[in-house]
């Protein structure tokens, strides 16, 4: 399973959206694209997924042109369009209907329809039409639209932006789960982009790419464990720390420096240097 | 496999759920199609025994007329107007998205308003059992006939679809597909009473041979030897335009994908 970009060109009338983009992504991998507003970060996506038509070049998704229907059966979409489906339905109808595009049966539809909405934490409203949903709930749905299939290549665009914190929460460690999968979502939040394995820095190209990242100063206030291999930790006063360590991947921010926190952390401020770039992130709720 | 599961989801899902979610516009719906029965039944009855030449009864010609009309021009405005609809929410974009090719979505799409029309044709029909008119049904005939038209109207469907995606406002299809319907296609009154410029323009017309087929095969029982006019027409225009629908269709959505206009207001 795999995402292939070869020299990528894109553009509307006279605006270049796309200007030669050459990549290629594997299973395993969780890629964030970052960049400006009009960057095309959105296109690119659209391109993915086969619904856009690049003008030069080609993507290729597990071998298979983009545009070919067959390509687009392992591929989940979202933008956050909040009319990206049918208001007139129930969440569950709507599920339904995307499923049997995908190939599923009622029966599978129905079946995999709860799950993704229990996931989303729409279970309460599956059956009320989505014309009555919030903001939030709308994108929740599309979410679970994108999943309804269990793709194995998934292409988020701002998956999370408008959830609030514990529908984010649950649906960012969900997405970290997606191991086996290969995720490639555009964003611009901070707790998204943590979940990479790799970011790519897009404005019309890959401007850059994250490489090795290593963590220079992180400072946390709460209770932590003295212990770890390769982490420096230095107490400030009372309950404030910083801790130093260096870590490979975006997302072992993620994974590793929750080893070193436990109980009660009340702020985390992180500054990432990656090849002479730093970056600060402040999570208020670490979990 | 899955062909049955997506009719369910065009058909019931996507079409009848939201169909009935819009009230004022099924009641409207079921006023219109039972209404003008009667209105040409009275026309008939003022008319006198004149009228009664055509098939026996005029109000035998014009149930039938009308009964399958409703495919020809409504079922064409149904998914028209869906597509361009879903164009503007946003919701074609999604299911573009999904693996199917243009060709399957739009001929999916095009059930519900196939359905919706059987439910007007059958409702016509019975209203006219009603107002006494006596059907002599020979089914062969008829079912001929009703494929045949269905391939057309399929094709017509194709083409009203990726019309509406091309020229985003208005249906020229649609205007195309009223002016047939109800002044060439024969549905009220019989095509060689028209000026012979435009009787010809109508034999270019599925609606045309499709409706002589229905009066011949419900009211006279006719054999299908005794309509291979019609049969043998109806099937070339049937071909003739589905493959202008496959055509734009084809164009219609290389065009959206390459415009990026899926969801373009
Ligand atoms: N269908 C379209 N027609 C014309 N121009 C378009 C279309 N879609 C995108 N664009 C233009 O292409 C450029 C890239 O847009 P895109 O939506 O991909 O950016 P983005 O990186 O997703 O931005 P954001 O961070 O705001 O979501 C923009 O200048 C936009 O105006
Ligand atoms: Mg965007």
């Amino acid at each position: 399973m795999s995402v292939a970009a070869i020299n990528l060109r894109k553009r509307f009338g006279s605006i270049v959206a796309i200007d030669g983009v050459d990549f290629s992504a594997e299973k395993g991998e969780t890629i964030a694209l970052v960049g400006p507003n009009g960057a095309g970060k959105t296109t690119l996506l659209k391109l993915m997924a086969g619904i856009l038509r690049p003008d030069e070049g080609r993507v290729l998704v597990n071998g298979l042109d983009a545009v070919e229907a067959k390509a687009r059966r392992n591929v989940g979409f979202m933008t956050p369009m909040d009319r990206g489906v049918y208001w007139r339905l129930t969440a569950m109808d709507n599920l339904i209907f995307f499923g049997t595009l995908y190939g599923l049966s009622i029966r599978d539809a129905k079946r995999r329809a709860g799950e993704v909405l229990e996931l989303m934490g729409l279970e309460d409203r599956a059956n009320h039409r989505v014309a009555t949903f919030s903001t939030g709930m709308m994108r929740r749905l599309e979410l679970a639209r994108a999943l309804m299939h269990d793709p194995d290549v998934l292409l988020l665009d701002e998956p999370t932006s408008g959830i609030d914190v514990d529908g984010r929460r649950k649906i960012l460690n969900y997405i970290r789960k997606l191991r086996d999968r290969l995720v490639i979502m555009a964003s611009h939040d901070p707790q998204e982009i943590s979940l990479a394995t790799r970011v790519l820095y897009f404005n019309k190209k890959i401007v850059d790419e994250s490489g090795p990242l290593k963590i220079v100063r992180m400072l946390v206030k709460g209770r932590i464990r003295l212990s770890g291999d390769g982490i420096k930790v230095t107490k400030i006063n009372g309950d404030e720390f910083i801790l130093e360590m260096d870590i490979n991947k975006f997302s072992d921010l993620m994974h590793e420096a929750p080893n070193y926190l436990e109980g009660d952390v009340l702020d985390v401020e992180v500054e990432v240097a990656s090849e002479g770039r730093v970056m600060s992130r402040r999570w208020r709720q670490w979990e | 496999m899955g062909v049955m599961d997506r009719l369910y989801s065009f058909i019931v899902i996507r079409g009848f759920k939201v169909w009935i979610s819009y009230r004022t516009q099924v009641a409207l719906n079921l006023a219109s199609w039972s209404l003008p029965v009667f209105i040409y039944y009275f026309i008939g009855i003022a008319l006198g025994p004149g009228a009664a030449s055509l098939r026996g009864s005029y109000v035998a010609f014009v149930t039938v007329g009308l009964a399958f009309q409703g495919y020809f021009s409504s079922s064409i405005t149904t998914l028209a107007g869906r597509i361009r609809n879903e164009e503007l929410i946003g919701t074609l974009e999604y299911d573009i998205a999904a693996p199917l090719n243009p060709i399957s979505f739009m001929m999916y799409s095009s059930t519900w308003g196939l359905a919706i029309n059987s439910i007007n044709a059958l409702m016509t029909l019975l209203i006219g059992l009603g107002l006494g008119v006596r059907y002599h049904v020979d089914w062969i005939s008829w079912l001929l006939v009703m494929l045949l038209y269905l391939v057309s109207i399929i094709g017509l469907n194709l083409i009203a679809g990726a019309t509406v995606l091309i020229v985003k406002q208005g249906n020229p299809v649609a205007l195309f597909a009223s002016v047939a319907s109800n002044l060439l296609g024969g549905t009220v009154f019989p095509v060689t009473v028209l000026p012979k410029a435009l009787t010809d323009i109508s034999y270019a017309i599925p609606l045309t041979w499709a409706l002589d087929g229905f009066r011949s095969s419900m009211l006279d029982a006719a054999a299908p030897v005794s309509l291979i006019k019609d049969l043998v027409s109806l099937a070339l225009l049937s071909v003739i335009y589905l493959a202008v629908g496959v055509y734009l269709t084809y164009f219609a959505f290389s065009r959206i994908m390459r415009e990026g206009s899926v969801q373009q207001y």
